[in-house]
């Protein structure tokens, strides 16, 4: 994240990265806030900038920090996430495929490969 | 160099979970994941080994023990094998009881143009035998199903008959309030081995209450050792429902089973649908039930502690699925979701549905989940255009906001719930319900097991063991 502010007593206002953290990682990092915020977002570039309004009461120090971090972690956490589903796609593919294949249908298709 | 396989990761109380496809889990420092992916894990670290061994990374991109990895896939979601096992036939929606938190919106005793027809039951039967599941229970719902008895026992003699060819294994189950179980429910039940599952809320003054009846609880009580006498003690068993009153209760709710004779309690949040929906807060009474699960949850270990094996039945589901390799058959929390594949409901008005949930829809006028009539074709009610719409939301593997949820393989999917809460079969898992409950206990559980260990895993363990 490059800038974290409160703009007013409800809304906070954000900036991030895409070449950091791609689009679906801020999607998903904020799914999450969207039960408590409204989102709204614009890009420039590679920025994304981002408010948050809340849904209802209004900002004390104690809940924007709280937000301001769990923005952060939520960021970092799926992205971590988002680089285990790429790296891992093929490889869950065919773990689905040999757990419910017909009985032996892939007992000949050796995929293992020497270390 | 390692090369990584599918795995989710939680953060809680200053460890990470990690949990893999199978549903194993590894309790981590913090930044474990990160240091997974930037695979800055050596050989040497003392956590490689358990990455290795539990497939979290493997050293090969396919790792040389892959077909013992996907049986094990396998192994987890065998509920599907053998597609529809639970059938329920509700016989009546009438009720001789007026619960506060009626679910199946049950009418008045005189009513019987709410019972099932003869006919609707020969439909529904033949459509029970063409399930491909070789075990299937047969469970009479209401209303009060009793108050048919005749039609009851119409149902199990056709199906006796009807079996002698089919030669399935059949579990009959009658769901009654126990309030007017006479000899000749008990004489049948008896000759069919039909168990009882009965309501049983807590104390008196609880139970009655949320009976909205002044005797109830001594009937149930009655009617309970009645059936114990005839039937035999492990043939009866009780289910609580968490009434809003119900929440300032939880240990003289445990007591009170315990003075009744159960070793087991399953604590069952109310669901949103029938009376409850329309009159409560139901975010409010989810966190007040989160809460009310961790006391009671302390009050049962605390019990076992002493020497008393006493257990809860729904932490008993979820240890199941965290600490053994084996499926779970229980309904409410599966994926691809219990509807359907596990589930079908045979309603007293002629039709079909997805599940208990669906048809208590139906009494409110939405047939969304009416998967057609009980005298359609086993094909079209089963692989229909409905339920091809149902199965795209079904699977909490592709759900928004489940698809990473490191506990996906403990939760599971429940379109019927989405859309009656949420008006949406997908689901928006920041406000709901399902989630909220779900992943509140599964961490209180993962935090029991982090912070308490000594304490509770002998308990737990207990109760895997007697399951």
């Amino acid at each position: 994240m490059i800038s974290f502010k409160q703009i007013n007593n409800s809304i906070a206002q954000c900036e991030i990265d895409s070449l950091i953290f791609n689009e679906d990682v801020i999607t998903k990092a904020l799914y999450w806030l969207t039960a408590d915020y409204f989102i709204f977002q614009k890009k420039n570039n590679t920025i994304f900038e981002i408010q948050l309004e809340l849904k209802e009461g209004s900002f004390s120090e104690n809940k924007i920090d709280e937000l301001k971090s769990q923005l952060n972690q939520n960021l970092i956490d799926f992205k971590t996430r988002n680089i285990i589903n790429i790296e891992t796609k093929s490889i869950r593919e065919i773990l689905l495929v040999k757990a419910f294949a017909n009985n032996d249908d892939f007992e000949d298709f050796n995929l293992t490969l020497k270390e | 160099m390692y090369y990584l396989l599918p795995f989710r990761f939680e953060r809680l109380d200053n460890y990470e979970i990690l949990v893999n496809e199978v549903g194993d889990y590894l309790i981590c420092p913090i930044e474990t994941s990160n240091k997974i992916v930037s695979k800055q894990i050596n050989e040497n670290d003392e956590i490689y080994k358990d990455l290795i061994s539990n497939f979290f990374i493997s050293k090969t991109p396919i790792p040389a023990l892959i077909d013992n990895f996907a049986t094990r896939y396998r192994t987890k979601k065998s509920f599907l094998d053998n597609f529809t096992s639970l059938h329920i036939f509700v016989m009546t929606v009438r009720c001789n009881q007026n619960c506060i938190y009626c679910q199946a919106s049950s009418k008045e005793t005189d009513h019987i143009i709410y019972d099932i027809s003869y006919e609707t039951l020969d439909f529904s039967i033949d459509l029970m035998f063409k399930s491909p599941s070789p075990f299937i229970t047969m469970e009479f719902q209401g209303g009060e199903p009793t108050l048919v008895f005749d039609k009851i026992k119409y149902a199990i003699e056709k199906s006796e008959i009807l079996n002698i060819s089919k030669e399935k294994k059949i579990t009959y189950v009658l769901c009654t309030n126990s309030v007017e179980l006479n000899d000749n429910i008990l004489n049948l039940c008896k000759i069919y081995n039909v168990l009882i599952s009965t309501s049983l809320d807590g104390p008196e003054f609880l139970h009655n209450k949320n009976r909205g009846k002044k005797n109830s609880y001594q009937k149930v009580i009655e009617g309970i050792d009645n059936a114990r006498n005839f039937l035999g003690h492990d043939r009866i068993s009780a289910l609580m429902t968490t009434s809003f009153f119900s929440l300032d209760y939880p240990k003289e709710i445990i007591d009170s089973y315990i003075e009744n004779g159960f070793s087991n309690i399953f604590l069952r949040a109310l669901n949103p649908y029938g009376l409850v929906y329309k009159a409560n807060d139901m975010k409010n009474y989810y966190s007040r039930f989160i809460n009310f699960y961790k006391i009671a949850l302390d009050y049962i270990i605390e019990i076992n502690n002493k020497g008393f094996y006493f257990e809860e039945s729904f932490t008993s589901i979820i240890l199941k699925k965290i600490l053994t390799p084996f499926s779970v058959g229980f309904v409410d929390l599966q994926s691809p979701a219990g509807i359907i594949n596990s589930v079908v409901v045979y309603n007293y008005d002629g039709f079909v549905y997805a599940s208990d949930e669906s048809r208590m829809l139906a009494e409110h006028n939405d047939y969304t989940f009416r998967l057609g009539s009980v005298k359609d074709e086993y094909l079209n009610l089963f692989y229909g255009e409905k339920v091809i719409k149902i199965a795209k939301t079904w699977s909490n593997e592709a759900l928004t906001g489940c698809s990473d949820c490191a506990f996906q393989a403990y939760c599971g999917a429940d379109p019927v719930r989405n859309y009656t809460t949420q008006n949406d079969f997908e689901g928006f898992r920041p406000t709901s319900s399902f989630c909220l409950k779900n992943k509140a206990i599964i961490k209180h559980l993962f935090s029991l097991i982090i912070n308490r260990t000594d304490e509770v895993m002998p308990v737990f363990k207990s109760w895997l063991n007697q399951n």
